[in-house]
């Protein structure tokens, strides 16, 4: 009967039942009635909101982006006053979707937020993590720091609660953020933590491929010391041993070893067809192996090569001499 | 577990929570301590979550006790302490961390934690060591004010921690990795053998017959029809490889396909479980509901009670009509 009983409480939530009133009305009646008056004496925060919603919808509808967005943030107060995190979480969810059209960047980003703190007090974090990276998305290519920091927060989020299955797409957006703006390493980091929770779903493909993006994101930063420590840390595990992701990164790191030579490195990428399948920016960092600022031979002897088949070390005359010399 | 850091969050850990507790006043939230809040939340809440939450408003309520490091230059008391002292503490800071990250996973048997581990130690002390420099910068920038000891000092405080960043364990050797297991060429051929070998006749070298097709043959030199031949030959070789090639690069995307499946699949089915749970108990939920609501319909409208109704109607006429009789 619980249902029923609420109906009588105020007008009922459905977007369908429009009232007749313009949106700055709904606005002002909203304001009325988180007031207290003669007849009222605590503020009716159910009926304030509803009737803050339908002011944002028709805001909205109408194009005014800022009265929309003043009238669901107004929504969202109301929703929490009145202990209804879930409602109120919405509403700033979609406060957080007009911000990304009329409002600046940190807007946005305090939006999302508050978004996913409503969320957590709800109960529902992984809901919130979900809304942290759907917001991520939306400035993803104007501010990647920004979008990489609330991504790195839903998975930390996301991780905390051991539900690795849903971070999977939230590890690829952020390895892509982070390549896109050209930070290697901490995108060939994040692709290692994604093998890991690969190793909680059992999803073997992803993780494969996964550790295979890191080493070929750190071989593109020139770190191949890096890649070299990153191989011997996964070759041993289960899902990586003896797959072609494996020789793939074992030929790779042979040829950035010991030929340390950049048409050998460029004849292992395109004869991989693997390399082609991992995320876009990984493939395109795989096709133009190596970089040519890039001292192939430097990065040779670090890894504990010879300097590659170029740097055959020529003796000094003396010394040719001497070696000549068979008495 | 501990918290992970990546490099843009490196110095402003302590200051994200401040924030959220700071953005929580602006907004003009009831406070976390009200009974009211916390005994509305459901039972199932996540423990970070909450945690979070109670870290900022402890935060918030002590916010004025907090060290500001944050805001460089000014000290503690409002002097101006020099961005050398500042840069140290936090990479010091840096490096607690990454020091105790290393002794956690000391432990680490899953190898896969064990790789990420190693990968966040690694990007972390290459981002100390990039800070380095700028460090000695700042060094040599505020030396002129200093005495030669503290000049002194600054140098083996800073070498002290160089050696302190290429001290923590992370995996890297020079040693070349294992080579990937090899499988040979061979075992396919040889299992395909095995299998079909009940199926095919075995292979019989006819001697006598070779011998005496041999015994024929007087001159083994090519002519132009076996060069031809041979030409043809590797024609068709070179064809079948090219062939065969294509195929294998189908095959290959074929496998990516069925892999990035079968991943979706795994992915979807807890998932699933999850939603049929939810089912469940909404249905079990609906189902009682629909049960009370019936009970209360047919209290209100059993026969007993409509019986009663009818009887009483009738004496009711009756009475009506007896005092029409009496005084009409």
């Amino acid at each position: 009967l619980l249902p029923a009983a609420s109906c009588c409480v105020g007008p009922p939530r459905s977007i369908a039942a429009m009232s007749a009133l313009s949106a700055e009305e709904l606005l002002a009646r909203g304001d009325k009635k988180m007031t207290t008056t003669l007849t009222r004496w605590k503020p009716d925060y159910e009926a304030a909101a509803s009737a803050y919603e339908e002011a944002g919808v028709k805001f909205r509808a109408k194009g005014e982006k800022q009265k929309a967005m003043l009238a669901f943030e107004k929504c969202a107060e109301a929703n929490g006053k009145e202990d209804n995190e879930w409602h109120a979480a919405k509403s700033l969810e979609m406060c957080a979707l007009i911000a990304k059209d009329c409002g600046t960047v940190e807007e946005c980003v305090a939006y999302a937020q508050r978004a996913c703190e409503a969320y957590v007090s709800a109960g529902r974090a992984q809901r919130g993590a979900e809304c942290l990276g759907k917001c991520a998305k939306y400035f993803d290519e104007k501010h990647p720091l920004s979008a990489a920091k609330l991504l790195n927060t839903a998975i930390e989020m996301l991780e905390d609660e051991d539900k690795h299955v849903y971070a999977a797409g939230l590890y690829r957006d952020l390895a892509v953020v982070l390549m896109r703006s050209d930070k290697f390493a901490e995108a060939a980091e994040t692709m290692v933590r994604f093998g890991g929770s690969c190793e909680e779903t059992g999803s073997g493909n992803a993780q494969r491929k996964a550790y295979l993006s890191a080493i070929v994101a750190l071989l593109y930063d020139g770190d191949g010391v890096g890649a070299q420590a990153t191989y011997t840390d996964v070759c041993a595990i289960p899902a990586f041993e003896g797959s072609e992701e494996q020789r793939v990164a074992y030929a790779l790191l042979d040829s950035y070893r010991d030929a340390a030579d950049a048409a050998a490195i460029q004849n292992v990428c395109a004869k991989s067809q693997e390399l082609a399948f991992l995320e876009a920016p990984f493939a395109r960092a795989a096709k133009k192996l190596p970089l040519a600022k890039h001292d192939l031979a430097r990065i040779s002897v670090a890894m504990g090569g010879t300097g590659g088949i170029a740097a055959v070390p020529v003796l000094a005359p003396e010394e040719q001499e001497a070696e000549d010399d068979l008495t | 577990r501990a918290r992970r850091d990546t490099g843009s969050r490196d110095r402003g850990r302590t200051a994200s929570v401040a924030l959220r507790g700071s953005r929580r006043a602006r907004a003009g939230r009831p406070s976390l301590g009200s009974r009211r809040a916390l005994a509305s939340r459901k039972a199932t809440m996540s423990n970070s979550g909450d945690i979070l939450l109670r870290g900022g408003a402890l935060l918030k309520k002590y916010q004025h006790y907090l060290p500001d490091e944050e805001m460089a230059p000014l000290g503690p008391k409002g002097e101006k302490v020099d961005q050398y002292a500042s840069l140290f503490y936090s990479l010091r800071h840096n490096l607690r961390d990454i020091q105790e990250k290393a002794e956690s996973i000391k432990e680490e048997t899953n190898r896969a934690a064990l790789a990420t581990a190693n990968a966040e130690i690694r990007r972390s002390k290459n981002f100390l060591r990039g800070e380095l420099p700028k460090l000695r910068k700042f060094a040599a920038k505020g030396a002129k004010k200093l005495t030669e000891k503290e000049r002194a000092n600054r140098e083996d405080d800073m070498n002290d921690f160089e050696y302190q960043i290429e001290c923590v364990p992370d995996g890297v050797t020079r040693n070349v990795p294992p080579p990937p297991p090899r499988t040979t060429v061979g075992d396919g051929a040889s299992g395909s053998g095995a299998r079909g070998a009940k199926n095919k006749k075995g292979i019989v070298v006819d001697e006598a017959a070779i011998s005496a097709a041999m015994d024929g043959a007087t001159d083994m030199s090519h002519t132009d029809e076996s060069r031809a031949f041979r030409q043809e030959f590797e024609d068709k070789k070179k064809q079948q490889d090219k062939g065969l090639d294509e195929i294998s690069k189908g095959l290959r995307v074929l496998r990516n396909l069925g892999g990035e499946m079968d991943d979706e699949v795994k992915r979807q089915a807890p998932v699933m479980d999850a939603i049929e749970n939810k089912m469940d108990s909404t249905s079990a939920e609906l189902r009682t509901a629909n049960g009370k609501l019936k009970k209360v319909i047919t209290q209100m409208r059993s026969t007993r009670h409509f019986c009663i109704d009818v009887i009483l109607i009738f004496i009711i006429l009756g009475i009506a009509l007896y005092l029409y009789n009496q005084f009409g």
